[in-house]
């Protein structure tokens, strides 16, 4: 598909961390693949730690990559500072978490969006650019601009702080937003606006959004597709109905079991363990301490992202009002032993739910 | 120690200055089964001119070996009446109005805003104990937890001897579930869930009445949370506490609690039974609120949130505080002040919603009436 923007190969970040007589390594991000394309939504879901906002950095070449390869519009590229860096940051801007941290407090909402558009479009004259301005706000739905143009980050709410700072990116006209947690310092009631607004900017603009949370129920409800991280590794992708509906991995159904939910039954002592240190990884798949179903495969050998068929019984849904060609469908993914069709005899034995995830009835 | 002296002074010298009473005057007695009442409870942040109400006459009770969850969106004040019911409250915070009625294990009734530096101080955490937002980070990083549990029981228990301090600290870590070893650690080597725990126990440590939960779990991500809030409800069970559980994320809420009061602009605007107040929320704002989370199961629907902005507590809406943001908003909601009451359109035991559209069955739209 020529519809792709942005696209990283093998992204890889390792900090070192620790002496040099007791250097360690901490694989924040360890191999992952993901590709952004025009009018489409791809969540990132994962817990703290689990290297999802390590992406977002990387991704927006704010710090420098281990290993692997971006790709914009299909070409290699590494940017480091200066005009090269500006160049980038016109297709590719970023939504930060905290909407009170990332406003410049001493200046009005005006200054921030000016610097905005001066810098990404030196050449308007004076009239087009306080028009451009006023178009920005209007396009966050921050109505009547001018009465918000002149107010100051601590005049607004935290709703109304996140929209400067979403008009902000949109200053530059970027092909690609990634939004690092955009409401999760929100309150609960104008988060759904929020969301509603991105959405509307992948429709109407045909932006590409990298959306990353932590609440896998706001992945299902915004983006098209979904990608579940565990400890820098991408551990089940897919459709995001298709993902959240008869989730593939062991770590995806545990998230989504704990997740709150008041009309779900919620099995007690389901929820165990905790996430592994990234600078001592489990060796063999990382999440095998806490897997219910983990073999000695499991703890021996770390699982490829296998390939999933899709589940016959659901039809793969682009989420509402979803202007992404249907025709070709998502691929599904999950880095488990339990999808091995090479028939390994020190294979992990499938729980129920593998036969919910293939939809097929053994 | 200074600034609360300062801010104790400060709370005893307002008192006189009492709201007028709006409801019916409750009865002076303490309800047997109830461990906590918290009566007509006033709070400004300021002095003066400036002063901003952040609580406004708000009246809880808390039953017995009950879970009571309180939710809201920031700045609404839940966090506020939990501090000045115990008067943590920091300056600015002053206590203007109301009562706070407790009873101590021993069936003594005592009314906490009245008492004594020593006497509240005796009361607190052996009967009394909080965990704070943020719990993770109270802990002092340079001490280890041993230390720190043991210095609190040895302040209420002096008494003890040091063989049964330890005993008792081994007993907390395995009652929260951390292996009796780890007293040894210092806070950096326990991962966030496990110092949330670790603060869970202490809390515990005297055997309280009331356990106040501050957001104990925002924090946390939700593999960790369901397992916090799972050993809460276990804990419970076991000890029987009363269990204040303060939070934003009424989903979660409703899976744990046994009643719940939504608060809106430093009132409650709606109480009753979780369960009730899930599938029939009576309030606009909490049928908003519900409506705020996506689900993850069922139909995957289109979802507004609630338009607006959440109140600007030195600049609020006259009439009913949520008018602005309400679709159902009448010209009476813009003048007159609801009533925190039992519906009279849909009269139902234990729940009351602070409504004008509750005062007639023939205005109660069809969503708030199932």
């Amino acid at each position: 598909m020529n519809d792709v923007v942005l696209e990283a190969r093998g992204l890889t970040k390792h900090y070192t961390s620790g002496h040099f007589r007791k250097k360690r390594i901490v694989r924040a991000v360890d191999g992952v693949d993901i590709t952004l394309r025009r009018g489409e939504v791809v969540a990132l879901v994962g817990e703290s730690g689990s290297g999802k906002s390590t992406i977002a950095r990387l991704l927006s070449q704010l710090i420098p990559r281990t290993a692997g390869d971006i790709l914009l519009d299909g070409e290699s590229i590494t940017v480091g500072y200066g005009h090269a860096f500006r160049a980038y940051t016109k297709r590719v801007q970023m939504i930060f978490q905290d909407p009170f941290a990332s406003l410049n407090p001493v200046h009005p909402v005006r200054h921030t969006l000016n610097r905005s558009v001066s810098i990404h479009s030196p050449k308007l004259s004076k009239k087009e650019h306080d028009a451009a301005v006023l178009t920005l706000l209007e396009r966050v739905h921050l109505r009547p601009t001018e009465r918000y143009v002149d107010k100051y980050p601590h005049e607004l709410s935290g709703g109304q702080r996140q929209r400067a700072s979403i008009a902000r990116a949109l200053g530059a006209s970027p092909s690609v937003l990634l939004a690092d947690e955009p409401i999760s310092m929100l309150d609960v009631s104008i988060r759904l606006g929020v969301l509603n607004l991105l959405r509307e900017l992948r429709d109407e603009l045909r932006i590409a959004i990298l959306y990353i949370t932590h609440d896998i129920a706001s992945a299902r409800y915004f983006a098209d597709r979904t990608m579940v991280m565990y400890a820098g590794r991408v551990v089940e992708t897919g459709d995001s109905e298709i993902v959240t509906q008869h989730p593939a991995h062991p770590y995806t159904n545990l998230l989504i079991a704990s997740a709150p939910d008041p009309d779900a039954e919620h099995p007690e002592g389901r929820a165990k363990g905790e996430p592994p240190s990234l600078a001592k990884t489990p060796t063999g798949c990382s999440f095998n301490p806490r897997c219910p179903f983990a073999s000695e495969l499991c703890r021996s050998e770390a699982p490829p992202l296998l390939e999933l068929p899709l589940p016959v019984s659901v039809a793969p849904s682009s989420s509402v009002g979803s202007v992404t060609d249907a025709a070709a469908p998502v691929p599904r993914q999950a880095a488990c032993w339990l999808y091995d069709t090479t028939g390994r005899a020190d294979a992990p034995s499938a729980p129920e739910f593998v036969a919910d995830a293939l939809g097929v009835a053994r | 120690m200074t600034t609360q002296t300062r801010q104790e002074r400060a709370e005893r010298s307002s008192r006189p200055s009492r709201p007028e009473v709006r409801v019916v005057p409750p009865p002076a007695q303490l309800a047997d089964d109830l461990v906590l009442d918290i009566r007509e409870l006033s709070v400004q942040y300021g002095y003066g001119e400036n002063a901003v109400q952040a609580l406004k006459g708000v009246s809880l009770q808390l039953g017995r070996g009950e879970i009571l969850g309180l939710a809201g969106e920031s700045g609404c004040g839940k966090s506020t009446l939990a501090y000045a019911a115990t008067r943590l409250l920091p300056p600015p915070g002053v206590i203007t109005g109301g009562e706070v009625h407790f009873r101590a294990v021993d069936g003594q009734e005592h009314e906490l805003l009245s008492l004594s530096d020593n006497e509240l101080r005796a009361v607190r955490w052996s009967d009394l104990a909080i965990v704070f937002q943020g719990a993770m980070n109270s802990l002092n990083p340079v001490y280890r937890i041993s230390r720190q549990i043991l210095d609190a029981i040895q302040v209420h228990r002096p008494t003890w001897s040091s063989k049964q301090r330890q005993d008792r600290a081994k007993e907390l870590m395995q009652l929260v579930g951390i292996p009796a070893e780890r007293l040894r650690a210092f806070p950096h080597q326990l991962s966030g869930g496990m110092r949330q725990r670790v603060m869970i126990a202490m809390a515990l440590a005297l055997e309280p009445q009331i356990l106040i939960m501050d957001e104990p779990t925002t924090a946390l991500d939700v593999v960790m949370q369901r397992q916090i809030v799972e050993q809460i409800v276990q804990l419970r069970d076991r000890m029987g506490f009363s269990v204040i559980f303060i939070t934003h994320d009424v989903s979660l809420l409703i899976e744990i609690a046994d009643r719940i009061a939504i608060m809106y602009a430093g009132e409650i605007i709606e109480q009753g039974p979780a369960e009730e107040l899930y599938r029939r929320p009576r309030h606009p704002y909490t049928r908003g609120l519900l409506k705020s989370f996506p689900p993850l199961k069922g139909p995957k629907t289109e979802l507004t949130g609630i338009p607006g902005s959440p109140p600007d507590l030195a600049n609020l809406p006259t009439g009913c505080k949520f008018h602005p943001r309400c679709p159902f908003a009448m010209e009476k909601c813009v003048t007159v002040e609801p009533v925190l009451q039992i519906s009279p359109a849909k009269p139902e035991p234990g729940r009351t919603v602070a409504c004008w559209l509750h005062e007639d069955e023939a205005l109660l739209p069809q969503e708030l009436a199932r």
